[in-house]
């Protein structure tokens, strides 16, 4: 078995005044290990759904009806939030949408990423610290020793995002999920993030989905992508067949909005963008 | 951060202080009510009282007769207590202890109460826990404290006596206390029987005003601690693995207290103020217990002591919300 994830015909409804609308009508996703796998679809397909339902953060009034979330050889689903913890939580992590209000207000940045070490790694304060700071550094931020006693307001968005990429991989994951990781932040700083989310990637063992709306982008940095249509995965291909001889009519569709950006990005592919730009220090 | 903005709050309390003393000595004279009509034995002449008038400087206009108040306020004179016959910054500060005690022990109860029931409610979200919670703060916002005053002596001190109703300390433990702050002292001497003592008698008066800023403090905190315990970095903590005390106590209660402070904290004046009736109530002597007596008998240099040292401690107090509220918030204490 060389998948992390398997998720095997999902059925997840959200109740609304009574009655049950489904969000996903039969998810089949498979992600292998240390793969970046894309997971694209318009707006209301059910992409965070899907990531709500791996990361058991799911709605109150949501309810998965059927179905299966394989993680490493166990059916997560089934687990109540203690069981979770102590299975899940090491093992899968989060790149959020939002850097702004994804970090504590009130806590210093050096605190939040020690907090998860002594959580999961059985460091003490001492050894967390020495390693957020090398964390920190591995992000790319300068200076990790001041940043680390600075507050959240006292950072930029891009370096909150450094941050939590760097909270994300700290325990070395089995499968980070990144929903959007940079549509709130502004171009220049997107196209940094995404080659930093990239490189960390390729330098541990980790498997990252990767949601995005943006095919260019997914092309950029995934081995394989799915789409979701609608609550359902309607093709699974690797990056480069799916732009080449894309099956089915809605990942067409989709192609012909995006393919005016894309051709021009894709002889060039992932190593072409411009290496470390200067660094955005609040 | 902090030094500056205390020291510069300090600076605003003597121009506070000048204002709130002009109103007070005009007020008091211009309403009705004669302080030497209060104090003549029957059958005194009209001589007498023109006398009285000119001993406490009453038969000048209002300005002269503040002028001459404010020249020995200045000096740290009051004046005499006319009812009294005694000085007013004597009877004041071995009053004030008392009243001190009893407020801030009130307050550090309703603060630990209001945020022990906030987290249990939240914690217990949709679940019986915080129907009880809303309950008891509904039912408790419904209440004043003087109310729960009357019902706590009828209560605890009449149908089932097992609490002292009135003063401050029983008199036959014969303790001789060297400052007025009679709590903190015996605390600090270990005289706990006496200290025991103490407690049982401020319990009741002490409750009393602390349960409505409870209520209001139960009510805000867990509202916001529900709208934080909704925010994304709140999620991801759960996403990390933390159980949810862990996320409750030391994620969200700090920034949920934030607003909580911002919104109650006038709350802790109507407190102070709560102290008044409350102490006449429960025979306490405190300055509120000593501010009723001097208006019942007209009494104007130690209405206006009073007055102005309530004025202090709510300057005080307020100093104190907005302090807790920069040290809780990152982004103000750092300004
Ligand atoms: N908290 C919620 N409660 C009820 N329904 C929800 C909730 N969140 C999302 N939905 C519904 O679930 C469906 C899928 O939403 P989801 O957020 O997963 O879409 P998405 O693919 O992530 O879209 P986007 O690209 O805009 O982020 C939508 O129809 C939405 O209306
Ligand atoms: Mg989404």
């Amino acid at each position: 078995m060389n998948s992390i994830l398997n998720i095997d015909d999902l059925h997840l409804e959200v109740r609304r005044d009574h009655i049950a609308n489904p969000v996903l009508s039969g998810v089949d996703l498979s992600i292998k290990i240390g793969e970046i796998h894309g997971l694209v679809g318009n707006s209301g397909a059910g992409k965070s759904m899907l990531a709500k339902a791996i990361l058991g953060i799911l709605p109150a009034a949501t309810r998965i009806s059927s179905g299966v979330i394989n993680f490493d050889g166990k059916d997560i689903t089934r687990l109540d939030s203690k069981q979770r913890r102590h299975l899940a939580s090491r093992h899968i992590a989060m790149i959020p949408q939002d850097p702004m209000t994804s970090l504590n207000p009130v806590r210093r940045v050096g605190k939040q990423v020690c907090d998860v070490l002594q959580l999961h790694m059985g460091m003490d304060r001492g050894k967390a610290q020495q390693e957020t700071q090398r964390l920190l550094d591995n992000v790319q931020i300068r200076e990790p020793k001041t940043v680390m006693r600075m507050y959240p307001f006292e950072l930029s968005g891009g370096m909150r995002q450094r941050v939590l990429i760097a909270i994300a991989f700290s325990c070395k994951p089995e499968l980070i999920i990144a929903d959007e990781p940079t549509t709130a932040l502004d171009v220049t700083v997107q196209r940094q993030i995404l080659q930093l989310i990239k490189q960390l990637q390729m330098n541990s063992a980790t498997a990252l989905l990767f949601i995005s709306h943006d095919l260019g982008v997914v092309a950029k940095i995934c081995d394989r992508v799915s789409i979701m249509q609608s609550g359902r995965i309607v093709e699974c291909q690797t990056a480069e067949s799916l732009f080449d001889e894309p099956q089915h009519a809605y990942t067409q569709s989709l192609l012909e909005t995006t393919s005016k950006y894309y051709r021009f990005d894709r002889g060039t592919n992932t190593h072409s963008e411009t290496p470390a730009e200067h660094q955005d220090h609040a | 951060m902090a030094p500056r903005f205390i020291l510069r709050r300090l600076l605003l309390i003597l121009p506070t202080l000048f204002g709130v003393s002009i109103i007070v000595f005009v007020l008091l004279r211009v309403i009705p009510g004669d302080p030497i009509v209060m104090m003549i034995p029957p059958g005194a002449t009209q001589a007498d009282i023109d006398n009285l008038r000119q001993l406490y400087g009453l038969d000048k206009s209002i300005l002269d007769q503040y002028l001459i108040w404010f020249g020995a306020v200045l000096d740290g004179d009051f004046g005499i207590s006319i009812s009294l016959r005694q000085d007013v910054v004597g009877l004041i500060v071995s009053r004030l202890p008392a009243t001190l005690e009893l407020a801030l022990s009130a307050m550090v109860l309703a603060v630990v109460l209001g945020i022990t029931m906030a987290i249990i409610g939240t914690y217990w979200q949709n679940r019986w826990p915080e129907a009880v919670i809303d309950g008891i703060s509904g039912f408790n916002q419904a209440i004043p404290d003087f109310l729960w005053g009357l019902i706590f002596i009828l209560m605890l001190g009449v149908l089932w006596p097992i609490l002292p109703i009135s003063g401050r300390i029983d008199p036959r433990t014969g303790m001789e206390f060297t400052t007025q702050f009679y709590l903190a002292e015996s605390l600090l001497r270990g005289e706990f029987s006496i200290l025991a003592d103490l407690v049982r008698h401020m319990l009741l008066p002490m409750v009393a005003l602390a349960l409505p800023l409870t209520a209001v403090i139960t009510r805000t905190l867990k509202a916001s601690l529900f709208e934080t315990m909704t925010q994304d970095y709140i999620m991801l903590s759960e996403i990390k693995g933390f159980s949810r005390w862990r996320i409750l106590i030391v994620e969200a209660l700090r920034n949920a207290l934030i607003p909580t402070v911002a919104l109650s904290g006038v709350q802790f004046n109507f407190l102070v103020g709560g102290t008044v009736l409350i102490e006449r109530i429960f025979s306490y002597p405190g300055i509120g217990n000593m501010a009723i007596g001097a208006v019942i008998d007209r009494d104007l240099p130690l209405i206006q002591g009073l007055i102005i040292t309530f004025a202090i401690i709510f300057i005080f107090t307020n100093l104190l919300i907005d302090l807790s509220y920069r040290l809780l918030n990152p982004r103000v204490a750092n300004e």
